[in-house]
């Protein structure tokens, strides 16, 4: 079993990681909606972060909550939920990996079943599972 | 030409050594869970263990609110399991 310093350790770590994900986005102001010690220390006892990153400017959030499964000095990733949002919580896209689709929505089997997208007209689609995918698709909203 | 990206104000470590500076407090994550399936249970007018029993695991939790709710109770489970887990874990020889 991890301790709480090593499972710290690797979650912020993880954020690490996001931060710079983010960094590829489109330059825009952008707001950490909880102090990151918080969100780690959250993580520490839940097993979830849960990160939300504000763009005043375009009055739109991304949402990224993700659970993880402790295996000896590493955290797998078990489950996610990625979403954009317009401010009135509008979901624009998002994607998760909960088991409740095997198709897209032309009817075709995901190529990565369980995750998959929500696109902007709420159609299920393929979806690769990383966030830096999610990100990219993010990309075009942040003008 | 796009604007070119400034570089990240901190490093690495420098990070790590701001996020790790404090000792994680399980009240604090308790209260801040509490508050949060509170507001969920506000919006939608029912218990949040009523909810997880009848909806965790199908198709409702599609529905983004309802997964982050989903989401959120099983923190709130995890975070009693794990402190059961720390208390049950064996002491040392010493101990």
């Amino acid at each position: 079993m991890l301790t709480d310093k090593l499972k710290g350790w690797l979650i912020a770590n993880r954020v690490w990681e996001v931060y710079l994900l983010l960094q590829k986005l489109p330059e825009q102001e952008i707001e950490l909606l909880s102090h990151l010690d918080e969100l780690i220390e959250r993580a520490v006892f839940t097993g979830t972060l849960r990160l939300q990153v504000f763009w005043p400017s375009l009055n739109k959030k991304l949402s990224i909550r993700e659970k993880y499964e402790s295996l000896q000095n590493k955290l797998r990733l078990e489950s996610y939920s990625y979403v954009l949002i317009e401010i009135g919580d509008r979901v624009i896209i998002r994607a998760d990996s909960a088991p409740h689709h095997e198709r897209d929505y032309r009817g075709k089997l995901l190529s990565q079943f369980p995750h998959h997208l929500h696109d902007e007209k709420g159609q299920i689609c393929s979806f690769s599972g990383k966030l830096e995918d999610f990100v990219k698709l993010v990309t075009p909203y942040i003008h | 030409m796009p604007k070119r990206k400034p570089a990240p104000k901190i490093t690495k470590e420098e990070f790590l050594a701001r996020v790790m500076s404090s000792e994680p407090d399980r009240e604090k994550v308790i209260r801040k869970i509490l508050e949060e399936l509170h507001s969920y249970e506000m919006k939608y007018g029912m218990r949040s263990e009523i909810f997880f029993k009848l909806f965790a695991g199908t198709p409702v939790e599609d529905q983004h609110d309802f997964l982050e709710w989903v989401m959120c109770y099983r923190e709130y489970l995890q975070i009693f399991q794990s402190q059961f887990s720390a208390e049950r874990a064996p002491v040392n020889a010493n101990g």
